[in-house]
């Protein structure tokens, strides 16, 4: 159970793990080990540049809100916050909080963070959430404990953009006295703090005892006495780390582990459904790529079910649209193009390839291999030749996105990360940080829309309508949706997941 | 030390003070291998060099032949000054000047065929255009060295040592040389064939007119092929001198131990010989000892000769030694 | 030459090793006539299942036919270690030969070049390169090639160093023969033999390097099967079905091992001082 806050909101039915019976008390004491697929690209929360970096951050950062796994917005650093006119915000900031290093935590440390993540301090940072703090025009410190940020425009969504993983309110006084070293021994309020960090290999945290966080029962969290982090990119090793009780906690279980994991009796493996869609996204501006009718005709050569069955042992589901029914923003009357072999080869006849055509693909590796690969001889059938190419991230973000050398990128997100209009933007719009290479403004107007408009429902019917032009573009191919699985020993308790399918442990505990 | 023999013919070969030394352990220490050696070899004579392993006689051959760089010194043979400047001397210096080695499963090529071993000289200095010109050549040296024709096919291994050394023989001879480097061409064959191979250096001798330096470690094989003998010792000449002279009257205590090795030998003056028996070992050409270098072994040294360096004495017109007893001895009348 | 063939086969090893090779190379050959299957042919309904009459070994996790996919496989493996070895063989050994026999400003200039090469960990080195050039079959067999040229110029160079202070070399230097000869003539034709030996330990290596390079997926561009892909892929189901892993990796092992047998049965053929 995470319990934040004086109403005492407990984290949904999804956090209460097989073996957590509620009636047992949390045991104090115990290091936890647990293993990650990756690096995260910094420790800095500030400068970290992916969602999942949260694995790492989550133990030691502390934030202002919190979302949990039903997207349900937590008191954190802050305890209230209330838009005040449509381009005010006041915030009110929790009392008695300082950071591992001892600097209290107030108006002044949030408005330091805020000015940093925008790239507006000394020496300035380049941050993927500069974009949401640069909107901040005018921070009011009321008081110690008040403060007040004024905006340019409406900004739909920035609640949930402070419980973004960049969005950790980090020690001011350590970032001014360790500078670049920050990173490798960063400070925050989190319920960790950070002992060692060896880059590529593993994180050691400890208890920070002045956490702020109690449980239901007013106990002092977090329960463990520290936690290892190691990273272990193989698959197939974690899975059998885990099996051996090498580690605790696998914080990330591939499909073909799946099954093993859950043969083993002394594991529990928790399913996030939905949880990451996958997709091929069309560099529209490359020929023969930016003829709609070669698009349609690659979707539907596509069989999303045979990639569910083959990859995923049937717990995926057939995509059709951005997001999975996971999320609000999902639109169940939403059209697509469905897998028919037919209609692919009347595409290729109507986009003058009737005896088929070349394109190249890159991906990055990970589960885009095997998808890829399977597509690749989906699409052979029909006479469609894939080249695919296997690259690193950089690598990827260089040929296919800054220099848009290839015809299509495999790629995906996860569905709960950020606000569903923030979501859309950054690989839509225009000046979106994963848009389509060709950057097309064709969606730019749509989204917009969407980011100005406050409530929810309408939000939804603006995204809908920018569904319904990606389906007549057939601007992207999405083929599946995929739970995400994480996985534990039956010692483990507590285990309870954000928004993004991260944890930070801090309600976790070894019974013995 | 110098060869005055007073021959109004200009020698075939010509050697003054040569020095070759050779950097080892790194740079650090230098082998003084050939520490000032000087002689004359006339045309249609034999000159034999003696000396214990490590004396430095191969070091002299390879010096003449251009295969080590000499440190100080004049050589040279015929018309050409060594080492040679000009490509055209080098060649002319390989087609006149050739060597026949000690070893003759080292120095054959085991993975070539007799006839282009034997042939290798006559391509690398272009004679014999044709391949069947070079055939007919190899087999022309083939009977030279009493070797069947068909043994140019076969390979080194299918040969006897002496068959092998015979190969050698047929290689060194192929371009036509007037001056041949024997280097112990029969120490490492059987005592039976030996007196073969030595008959046929003699034969060819005859036949193609050779002039030879005929390098042995003890004077066994030397008294019979020499017109001369120079003693060599740590890399200096300790003695030269005719055959007879040398064998009958041997006058450095070095040149007497060797000869009392050799059985067989009966010389004039058994009596000096006697107690000159050759104890320990050569010592190391890095660190020579002082004065006369033969002096730590030599039964007969005085105190003079651990300070000074003898100088050659000249006991006939052809005849000379260097050691300090022979100054003594001579020096009122001898001579 | 005889004498080389009748100790090849002298054992029953040997002849086991022998044939091993024999049919990797048939399999190469003749893939497109032995393989039942599309190598590449995807099955997603049909996915890692056991052997049966139509798919003798199996299939894979993506439904392909593990039998057409191994022998496909084995034209990869044999291209590349031919190779890979061929180019470290023209490089390296030259320059070997050239640093052994001239010695000096020439042996030191290569040998640090050498050095430098073998400095890096050899997997890390192939992994950049091939990185660089990108992946295909062509630039692993470079990429392989490259890191093993220290090994065979090493070689090449200690073996010269040998030879070279042979009185047949000093013979041939009297003698006037111009260096390039004597290396061609009188360095190479004695050291071949260790070289022919280092050889099929070098093909094993590089069949050991190209699935190693294809395992950390830098390797041949899929669906191009290579046994080091298969055996990568199949560890990922290593609980489930472990003959993916295994029939790979039984085929990667055999051919190794037939290569090191036949390399001590050539070095052993080729030993002049067994000879007679
Ligand atoms: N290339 C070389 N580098 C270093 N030292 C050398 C070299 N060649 C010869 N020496 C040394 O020079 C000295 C004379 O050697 P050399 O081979 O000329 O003697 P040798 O009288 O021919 O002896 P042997 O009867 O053993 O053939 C020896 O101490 C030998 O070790
Ligand atoms: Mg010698």
């Amino acid at each position: 159970m995470r319990i934040r806050t004086l109403g005492a909101i407990a984290l949904a039915a999804s956090v209460m793990l097989a073996g957590a019976a509620a009636a047992e008390t949390p045991q104090r004491g115990g290091v936890l080990i647990q293993a990650y697929v990756t690096e995260v690209t910094s420790m800095d929360a500030h400068q970290a540049r992916a969602g999942d970096s949260r694995v790492m951050l989550g133990p030691y950062a502390a934030y202002l809100v919190y979302v949990d796994s039903e997207g349900n917005f937590l008191p954190g650093l802050a305890t209230g916050w209330e838009w005040e006119s449509e381009t005010q915000l006041r915030l009110d900031l929790r009392e008695g909080v300082t950071f591992h290093d001892g600097t209290p935590f107030n108006a002044e440390a949030v408005a330091f963070n805020v000015d940093r993540i925008a790239g507006r301090t000394e020496p300035a940072i380049v941050s993927p959430g500069a974009a949401d703090m640069r909107a901040v025009t005018g921070i009011e410190i009321v008081d110690d404990l008040t403060i007040r940020l004024s905006f340019d425009q409406v900004r739909a969504g920035f609640i949930q953009q402070l419980g973004a993983y960049w969005a950790g309110m980090l020690s001011p006084t350590a970032i001014e006295e360790m500078g670049e070293g920050f990173a490798l021994a960063p400070v925050s309020a989190g319920p960790f703090r950070v002992t060692e960090y060896r880059p590529g290999a593993f994180v050691t945290y400890e208890r920070f005892e002045d956490f702020y966080g109690v449980d239901e029962h007013g106990e002092q969290l977090p329960y463990l006495d520290g936690m290892r982090l190691m990273i272990l990119p193989d698959n197939a090793s974690r899975a059998a780390a885990l099996q051996a009780g090498d580690i605790h906690l696998d914080q990330r279980v591939e499909a073909a582990q799946v099954m093993q994991l859950e043969a083993d009796p002394n594991i529990n493996i928790v399913e996030i459904p939905g949880f990451n869609a996958r997709w091929i996204a069309f560099n529209t501006g490359l020929p023969p790529m930016d003829n709609v009718h070669v698009r349609r005709a690659i979707i539907h050569a596509i069989n999303p079910e045979e990639v569910n069955m083959a990859l995923h042992q049937g717990r995926a589901a057939a995509a059709n649209q951005f997001f999975s029914p996971t999320s609000w923003a999902h639109d169940p009357d939403a059209p697509w193009l469905e897998y028919s072999p037919e209609k692919a080869r009347e595409e290729m006849a109507l986009a003058g390839f009737p005896d088929g055509f070349s394109f190249s693909a890159a991906h990055y590796g990970g589960p885009w291999r095997a998808e890829a690969e399977l597509i690749q001889s989906q699409l052979r059938r029909v006479g469609i030749d894939m080249q695919v190419d296997a690259m690193d991230l950089a690598s990827f973000s260089q040929l296919y996105r800054r220099d848009a050398v290839y015809h299509a990128g495999f790629t995906g997100h996860p569905m709960t990360a950020r606000d569903p209009a923030h979501l859309f933007h950054a690989f839509h719009h225009s000046t979106g940080a994963f848009a389509d290479p060709s950057r097309t403004t064709v969606y730019d107007e749509v989204i917009d829309r969407a980011l100005l408009t406050l409530d929810d429902a309408e939000r939804g019917a603006v995204l809908s309508e920018a569904f319904r032009m990606v389906y007549e573009r057939a601007g992207e191919a999405y083929y599946i949706w995929v739970p995400a699985h994480r996985a534990f020993r039956h010692d483990v308790r507590g285990y309870a997941l954000f928004s993004d399918g991260t944890s930070d442990c801090v309600t976790c505990w070894l019974a013995r | 030390m110098s060869d005055a023999t007073g021959d109004p013919q200009r020698p075939l070969v010509s050697v003054r003070d040569l020095k070759v030394q050779f950097a080892v352990a790194g740079g650090r220490q230098v082998v003084r291998a050939v520490d000032g050696v000087s002689f004359d070899i006339h045309r249609g004579e034999t000159l034999s060099l003696v000396g214990e392993s490590g004396s430095g006689k191969t070091t002299v051959g390879q010096a003449l032949l251009g295969v080590v760089p000499i440190a100080e010194g004049e050589m040279r043979i015929g018309d050409v000054s060594l080492p040679a400047r000009t490509a055209a001397d080098r060649r002319r210096l390989r087609r006149s000047a050739q060597m026949i080695f000690q070893d003759p499963y080292s120095s054959l090529n085991p993975r070539m065929r007799v006839g282009d071993i034997i042939a290798e000289p006559l391509r690398a200095n272009g004679i014999g255009a044709t391949r069947g010109e070079r055939q007919k050549r190899v087999a022309e040296l083939l009977g030279l060295v009493g070797l069947p024709a068909d043994a140019a096919d076969l390979l080194p291994h299918e040969f006897s040592g002496g068959q092998r050394q015979r190969i050698g023989i047929a290689r060194a001879i192929a371009t036509e040389p007037d001056f041949i480097i024997c280097d112990e061409p029969v120490s490492a064959l059987d005592v039976s064939i030996q007196a073969q191979i030595v008959n046929l250096l003699g034969g060819l001798q005859k036949r193609l007119h050779l002039t030879y330096l005929f390098i042995a470690h003890d004077l066994a094989v030397v008294r019979y092929v020499s017109s001369r003998i120079a003693v060599m010792y740590l890399g200096k000449i300790v003695e030269i001198g005719t055959r007879d002279e040398v064998i009958r009257n041997p006058s450095h205590p070095y040149t007497q131990a060797l000869l009392a090795a050799v059985p067989g030998i009966d010389p004039a003056r058994e009596a000096t010989r006697q107690g000159v028996m050759l104890g320990g070992e050569i010592p190391s050409p890095i660190n020579p000892p002082s004065g006369c270098a033969f002096h730590p072994r030599c039964p007969l040294a005085e105190a003079r000769c651990s300070r000074e360096v003898p100088r050659p004495h000249r006991l006939s017109a052809t005849h000379q030694a260097a050691c300090h007893l022979l100054a003594d001895a001579s020096e009122p009348s001898k001579g | 030459m005889r004498d080389v063939a009748v100790r090849l086969v002298a054992g029953p090893l040997e002849i086991v090793s022998l044939i091993v090779i024999l049919l990797l190379v048939a399999a190469a050959v003749a893939a497109p006539l032995l393989a039942p299957f599309d190598p590449a042919a995807a099955d997603g309904f049909n996915t890692l299942r056991g052997p049966s009459s139509r798919n003798l070994l199996g299939t894979d996790f993506l439904g392909r036919d593990v039998l057409s996919r191994l022998i496909y496989g084995a034209q990869v493996t044999a291209a590349v270690a031919i190779g890979s070895v061929a180019i470290s063989i023209l490089f390296g050994v030259p320059l070997g030969l050239v640093s052994g026999y001239f010695k000096g400003l020439t042996d030191t200039v290569i040998m640090r070049f050498i050095d430098a090469l073998y400095a890096f960990p050899p997997l890390l080195l192939s992994l950049v390169l091939v990185a660089m050039l990108g992946p295909s079959m062509y630039n692993v067999m470079i990429a392989v090639g490259v890191i093993m040229i220290p090994t065979f110029c090493r070689l090449a160079r200690a073996q010269a160093l040998v030879v070279s202070a042979q009185t047949y070399v000093v013979a041939a230097q009297t003698i006037g023969t111009p260096a390039h000869r004597i290396i061609l003539w009188h360095l190479w034709p004695n050291i071949a033999a260790p070289v022919i030996v280092q050889l099929t330990i070098g093909m094993a290596w590089a069949i050991l390097a190209e699935a190693a390079l294809s395992y950390l997926g830098v390797g041949v561009r899929p669906p191009t099967p290579t046994w080091g892909v298969m055996l990568a892929e199949g560890f990922q189901y290593l609980r489930i079905n472990p003959w993916l892993s295994f029939i790979p990796g039984m085929a990667i092992f055999l051919t190794v091992f037939a290569l090191n047998i036949l390399g001590d049965a050539l070095r052993d053929g080729l030993d002049p001082r067994l000879r007679n």
